[in-house]
């Protein structure tokens, strides 16, 4: 059974613009899909309904068998707690709170705070000895890092990530690519959006997107394929 | 964390913190400066009205001359009483009115009074301005009254009829009339919002005697305590509408600036509910910490202006306290009800899109 199920899902900001346009797609559990395509295509569009950060214009957004288009404010906020952990480009990390205390936030938001487990999370991205410090004592790589620390903390279902090595040089995105792999291989469910094939390669499947549709999809068997227009099952 | 989380929000946006603490803190002051004048204007005019004179007057009824003193028991039981026995003296060859009076009494209804040289004692007399003109008279000389020789203590000045007046110890006055335990009147004052209560319980109590009002005097008295009260309640108001829009203003501020870090929060789990209780948390502490600082710097500015308009020392009106802080954090509340439905209608996609 799908994790995630987008079944013709349209998302309209005015009668002009179709950021997504009737999309379906299915992803199973413990799989890392990457979402490619140019800017304006839809990525970060289908991320946040995804993130129930957003409501489809039309069609359905099932994660985990709830449909996110049914659930109120509140239940959002609960399914954003418990359900998914979001990776931003831009990090998106507090800046007044420490790297422990940006952790646990969102144990926080959870349930209850535990600072052993939030230093434990830290320690496990490579910065146990930066739990004490502030967002801007830390580099773009270590924030990142803070970043999925943060994302992983409370054991979501599903890793959201947007553009997570955009803003990095190569180094840190060779190191938080370690670490999403080694985040996937635990068994976590990872929605990644890129527009570096490089790093979309590292996903188990890649989906295409051009002006909000799904132009073709590749598993990574057939990486060196390419399949315009396949239907999506 | 909460407690970690809010503590280091308010020292992030210090600057704006500082403003609506200040705009609090001047909230809180002026309502307590002025609850505690509220509270304190009506003993305090009181004071200074009774000075102004009696409010009520004691004589007898049916075309008597006098009535007995023993009224003034009576008249005692509702505010400051003073008994005046009134006859008439040739001096020189020229009558003058002779008005007897419990001196000790007739103080704290003569304040507006302008005694040049002392009050008399037993054996003196107070001549009124008019007179001390008339017979060239001044404090330290003798006057010939009854064929008693009597050293003049003062020259009163009152812009009254006393000002035509030869004034001495109602004992004196007795003597020379030969009314004996009489007065011609009693002059009483009582707090202006009892004077018809008073009239009534007299009138009862004292079958021959007849109970009058001076209108002027309640008027006015009754008249500026509630044109005073009434000022300084509006001016109360809007103190507080102005610190109201700006404090509201400020937190407003403070959500737009903050707007980003609610966005991700939001996207992170957190609630509508829960931020907002943050930021209503920034507020309440805000209000306390200016109530306080307000409560502190209003009774100073209360015992300040009670000093400059009355001449009298005030207490520090701990009433007040409970007062100040309820209008300051009700100041606050209404502040930042607009600014938390802000939060609630910032969008984490809008605002992560760099919106």
């Amino acid at each position: 059974m799908a994790l995630i199920e987008l079944v013709e899902v349209t998302k309209r900001y005015s009668d002009a613009l179709r950021a997504l346009d009737q999309v379906s797609l299915r992803i199973d559990p413990g799989e890392w899909v990457a979402i490619l395509g140019p800017s304006g295509s839809g990525k970060t569009t289908l991320l946040n309904l995804l993130g129930g950060l957003d409501q489809p214009s039309e069609g359905q957004v099932q994660v985990d068998g709830a449909d996110l288009g049914r659930l109120n404010r509140r239940q959002l906020a609960r399914y954003r707690a418990e359900t998914v952990g979001f990776v931003f480009q831009q990090f998106h990390l507090i800046p007044y709170l420490t790297a422990l205390e940006n952790v646990m936030v969102a144990q926080y938001f959870h349930s209850l705070t535990d600072e052993a487990e939030a230093r434990r999370a830290l320690e496990k991205v490579g910065l146990g000895d930066r739990v004490r410090h502030l967002p801007p004592q830390l580099s773009g790589g270590e924030q990142q890092r803070v970043s999925i620390a943060r994302a992983l903390i409370n054991q979501p279902k599903i890793l959201l990530a947007d553009e997570p090595t955009g803003n990095l040089d190569a180094a840190n995105e060779q190191t938080v690519l370690e670490i999403l792999d080694a985040v996937h291989r635990e068994g976590h469910t990872i929605l990644m959006v890129t527009h570096d094939e490089t790093v979309g390669g590292r996903a188990d499947r890649r989906v295409y997107l051009e002006h909000g549709r799904v132009a073709g999809v590749v598993s990574r068997e057939a990486r060196l394929k390419f399949f315009p227009l396949e239907p999506i099952s | 964390m909460w407690l970690r989380i809010v503590g280091k929000a308010m020292r992030d946006r210090w600057p704006r913190v500082t403003l609506a603490l200040a705009a609090l803190t001047v909230a809180s002051g002026l309502s307590t400066a002025l609850l505690a004048l509220y509270a304190d204007i009506e003993s305090k005019l009181r004071g200074q009205f009774r000075g102004y004179g009696a409010n009520l007057v004691l004589s007898a009824a049916g075309g008597a001359p006098t009535l007995p003193l023993s009224a003034l028991a009576e008249a005692d039981r509702h505010g400051e009483a003073a008994p005046i026995l009134y006859s008439v003296q040739t001096i020189r060859g020229e009558p003058v009115v002779l008005a007897g009076t419990d001196f000790r009494r007739i103080e704290p209804l003569s304040q507006y009074w302008e005694v040049r040289g002392q009050r008399p004692a037993a054996g003196e007399a107070l001549v009124g301005v008019a007179v001390a003109e008339r017979f060239q008279l001044r404090p330290g000389d003798s006057l010939d009254l009854g064929g008693e020789s009597r050293p003049i203590s003062g020259v009163v000045v009152t812009g009254g009829p006393e000002d035509s007046q030869i004034l001495l110890p109602i004992q004196d006055a007795a003597r020379l009339s030969g009314a004996g335990e009489q007065a011609s009147l009693i002059a009483l004052r009582v707090p202006a919002v009892a004077v018809e209560q008073a009239r009534q319980r007299l009138a009862q109590a004292l079958p021959g005697v007849e109970v009058r009002v001076l209108r002027a005097v309640v008027e006015s008295e009754a008249g500026a305590v509630l044109k005073i009260r009434g000022t300084m309640f509006l001016l109360t108001l809007l103190v507080l509408a102005i610190t109201i829009l700006s404090v509201a203003n400020n937190f407003g501020a403070m959500v737009h600036q903050r707007r980003v870090e609610i966005g991700i929060l939001k996207a992170i789990g957190g609630g509508d509910g829960r931020l907002a209780g943050w930021f209503a948390a920034e507020a309440a502490a805000v209000a306390l910490a200016g109530s306080l600082a307000g409560f502190l710097l209003g009774t100073l500015a209360a015992r300040a202006l009670t000093w400059q308009i009355f001449r009298q020392p005030a207490g520090t009106a701990w009433g007040t306290l409970p007062a100040a802080l309820a209008v300051t954090v009700a100041v606050a509340v209404l502040a930042v009800v607009a600014p938390l439905n802000r939060i609630r209608a910032i969008q984490p996609a809008v605002i992560l899109r760099g919106e």
